[in-house]
């Protein structure tokens, strides 16, 4: 969608005429898109005002008006009823904390994971049990892709020439979850009808069938967490953790006693590597971290990777299973939510 | 450039250093390094 693209295009009916015209001009992901007709992208917005703007959306900081989100939303498949998500994971995504020029243009595979809180989403099908991250329901699909061709279409991070991702991400295709409040033995981790956006990577499977404990569990998905290729604990100050425990896991943790707290503060200190180790390689020599880390000497020291507990961020979802994923954030871009408006303009 | 444009700035002289350098042996990055000042000195000379 560049600058001159026309308002309208006339394409031969069919949807492999809507397809080839579209994959043409770089306006989606190669896969079959809804054409944004006027009504359809009028139906998306529901009254509200086309031509307000979020803001910029880098790289190429074009205007992320309400219709040009709705176009988007409806070429990726939304109904109506989703698009107040889109347009919160949006302002989420254009907070300054985000970083979103960075998780747009850097050559890590980071993809914004929208987390999205609250019973109404649930109520509209967006999933947070078995198979959450995908595929098969058509709120998470809908919904995260929308927010792709978003970040592709008016920001411009097209894969090699804005988006500079090494080799890319599955998780780019689309990246949306519920949280599983119901399963949850702490309860929801945001509360009320909001969503949270997360510049990850896609989600690093922690397998653990032998534990009957939180300490078992824990450390298995402290391990999982902690690796020397990952991005985080470099660039320390805005890394971050997010760890999905799936509701079995999560059922074993509370069993023990631990609160979500206790999570958080049990994978800060395990979730480690030692020093020695850090020096083979990574991101070795490159490293930001703060004057009291760079005096440390003895090799079988273990720094931490975030730098508090609450830069692990634990949420609960998926169904049955002893599966959770731990998901390493970009290192430059720190977790954003923003309230759900289901009603009226932005 | 399209970022310069969109940034209103099409005009703005670049510096440019070829990606990447992490992994570059001292020697190949004082040499980038040299090509860079160059460069540099060339633009503010304009």
């Amino acid at each position: 969608m560049g600058e001159a693209a026309p308002r309208t295009l006339e394409v031969e009916d069919t949807p492999e005429a809507v397809l080839e015209a579209f994959v043409a001009r770089e306006w989606c992901d190669g896969l079959p898109i809804v054409p944004p007709t006027e009504a359809r992208v009028q139906a998306m917005l529901g009254g509200r005002p086309g031509d307000l703007s979020l803001g910029p959306v880098p790289p190429l900081w074009r205007a992320a008006t309400l219709e040009a989100l709705a176009v988007n939303a409806v070429m990726a498949g939304c109904r109506p009823e989703y698009f107040p998500i889109v347009v919160a994971a949006v302002e989420a995504m254009l907070d300054p904390a985000f970083n979103l020029y960075g998780v747009q243009a850097t050559t890590h595979p980071v993809a914004p994971l929208c987390i999205v809180h609250g019973p109404r989403a649930r109520a509209l099908g967006v999933h947070g049990g078995s198979g959450c991250f995908g595929p098969g329901f058509r709120a998470n699909a809908t919904i995260g892709r929308a927010l792709r061709l978003i970040l592709m279409n008016v920001g411009g991070g097209w894969p090699g020439r804005h988006d500079m991702a090494t080799q890319g991400s599955p998780a780019k295709f689309a990246y949306c979850i519920a949280e599983n409040e119901d399963a949850s033995p702490w309860g929801p981790w945001r509360a009320g009808d909001a969503v949270t956006v997360y510049g990850g990577e896609a989600p690093h499977n922690v397998n653990d069938h032998a534990s009957t404990t939180a300490a078992g569990v824990l450390t298995t998905v402290a391990h999982t967490a902690a690796t020397l290729g990952s991005n985080v604990g470099w660039y320390f100050s805005q890394s971050q953790l997010l760890v999905v425990l799936g509701p079995e896991h999560a059922r074993t943790i509370a069993g023990d006693g631990l609160g979500r707290a206790d999570v958080q503060r049990f994978i800060y200190e395990h979730a480690r590597l030692p020093l020695g180790t850090l020096k083979l390689g990574g991101m070795w020599g490159m490293q930001d971290w703060p004057p009291w880390m760079m005096a440390i000497r003895d090799d079988e020291a273990r720094p931490p990777r975030v730098p508090s507990p609450d830069d692990v961020l634990v949420v609960v979802a998926g169904g049955p299973g002893k599966h959770s994923s731990v998901i390493p954030n970009t290192c430059f871009s720190r977790a954003v939510s923003r309230p759900v408006r289901w009603e009226g303009p932005a | 450039m399209q970022q310069l444009s969109a940034r209103g700035v099409s005009g703005l002289p670049l510096l440019v250093i070829d990606h990447p350098l992490g992994g570059e042996r001292p020697e190949s990055v004082v040499r980038r390094a040299h090509q860079a000042a160059e460069q540099l000195a060339s633009l503010l000379g304009r």
